[in-house]
């Protein structure tokens, strides 16, 4: 059961999204409220809403700096350009809140909104990586390599990451990176992918 | 002063005017007085009339093309207000509320430079002009500018601490703290007590100032009075129900502290 403050806030989201049907912020929270919660349908609808309309919002926030600039009201353009920059963040964390989601619960969707993340919030390091992630398991590589290395672009002290890369990466003249790849992880984790480290480099 | 002592007052001045163009037509200041008058009764076609009759007997008269400005600039004829700005900036260079509203034309129009440039003159000329410190701060809108802003706000409510807006705008400005260093990056630097001073100054003036409560709610969650913010954002609401970015900072306050809730607390309700 959720606490009365918990329902007081709830309370205030729903006020907050009758009252302002476009704005997205109070739907991605109540999505992760509702998905704490264990109400993954509600909470589905509620962060695809929060996408869409962080997505759209994002869209006018940008026209609206170009037509800014287009007037010579940079100061104006460049508080659209941040707007749309915290919008397209927002569209981020939910397309991938709600990736999640359909990945735990086994729905499609979970690859394209997982793209959306990566589109998005081109520096969002663990969207790159599940999508890598899945993309190395459907079997495209060079996708999935491409995909991890933008990840650890993003975040190098990604372990996981890492150690993803060096399955990836299979070309025989490459394999020097694969071993630093594995070497990376293990400066970060000493427990993580020792077994492969020994077994392709017998490290 | 009664209200009807005075409108008899302005009706005998009126009938004065008319009788002294009677006798004089050529009599330039009370065709200009008869205009301001009739402004103020609201009669502007007339007015007009008498403010032309005024400029025809003395082409060089500022108050008169000012007067004239004003009733274009009213009627949303900026390119005839404009040019009779102009002329009364012409015939007398320190006529501050020229100025003033010549900038606010031109700030309407997009030009801000020029806009600017008029609101710097008319403090220049009239220093405690606490109106044209306060557009010109509101036109110093970007980082590049955030100090001069903040005099221009700050000059405003120490000419009048009682300017409302001025403190509003001011907390605003330093609540968002965005600045170009002297290195000249891009930097977030709120300076949150002296916003939430201004915010708090705003409410002391009008208790029902909504805005200022949800603004002061989030400097007070920004510094870590919770329980502040809560009753902040709860005095928004309480003000202008339909508020929704306070329904919102009010339910991220309450989640945070849900969060925080120990988990025996369960649903004891604070």
């Amino acid at each position: 059961m959720p606490s009365q403050r918990k329902s007081d806030a709830i309370y205030h989201l729903e006020q907050a999204i009758r009252l302002d049907p476009n704005y997205a912020d109070p739907l991605f929270h109540l999505g992760q409220l509702l998905l704490g919660e264990g109400r993954r349908s509600a909470a589905a609808t509620r962060l695809q809403e929060a996408v869409t309309l962080a997505i759209a919002s994002a869209e006018s926030a940008g026209e609206n700096a170009v037509a800014q600039a287009g007037n010579h009201r940079f100061s104006r353009a460049r508080q659209s350009l941040l707007k749309a920059r915290e919008q397209q963040q927002l569209a981020a964390e939910a397309a991938f809140s709600l990736a999640r989601l359909h990945q735990s619960a086994g729905r499609d969707g979970a690859e394209e909104m997982l793209a959306t993340a990566t589109v998005c919030d081109p520096a969002h390091a663990e969207a790159h990586y599940l999508l890598g992630r899945v993309r190395q398991q459907q079997g495209d590589l060079p996708e999935a390599r491409k995909l991890l290395e933008l990840c650890v672009g993003s975040n190098y002290a990604h372990g996981a990451a890492h150690i993803a890369l060096a399955q990836v990466i299979t070309a025989e003249d490459e394999q020097h990176l694969a071993r630093n790849h594995y070497l990376t992880a293990l400066d970060m984790d000493a427990t993580l992918a020792t077994g492969e480290l020994e077994e392709r480099f017998g490290e | 002063m009664g209200g009807s002592t005075i409108r008899q007052s302005k009706q005998d001045a009126r009938t004065h005017l008319e009788k002294s163009i009677e006798l004089n037509p050529e009599f330039t200041e009370a065709h200009y007085r008869l205009g301001l008058l009739l402004i103020e009764k609201g009669e502007r076609k007339r007015a007009k009339e008498y403010l032309q009759k005024a400029l025809k007997l003395n082409p060089e008269l500022a108050p008169a093309h000012f007067e004239m400005a004003r009733l274009w600039h009213g009627k949303g004829n900026a390119k005839k207000a404009a040019e009779s700005y102009q002329r009364a900036i012409d015939f007398d260079s320190n006529h501050a509320l020229a100025h003033y509203h010549f900038a606010l034309l031109l700030a309407g129009e997009g030009d801000i430079i020029e806009a600017r440039n008029h609101l710097e003159k008319a403090t220049d000329i009239e220093q405690n002009y606490s109106q044209a410190y306060y557009q010109l701060a509101r036109l110093l809108t970007d980082p590049d500018d955030y100090d001069q802003a903040q005099q221009n706000y700050q000059m405003a409510v120490d000419i009048d601490p009682e300017f409302i807006e001025a403190h509003y705008q001011l907390g605003k400005l330093l609540a968002g703290g965005r600045r170009i260093n002297d290195e000249g990056t891009l930097v977030v630097e709120p300076e949150y007590e002296q916003a939430g001073e201004h915010f708090a100054a705003v409410i002391a003036l009008d208790g029902a100032h909504h805005k200022a409560h949800f603004n002061l709610g989030k400097v007070r969650a920004a510094l870590g009075d919770f329980d502040g913010a809560q009753g902040e954002f709860e005095a928004a609401l309480a003000i202008d129900p339909n508020h929704a970015k306070a329904h919102f900072h009010l339910a991220l306050l309450l989640l945070a502290d849900s969060e925080a809730e120990p988990a025996t607390a369960g649903d004891a309700g604070r």
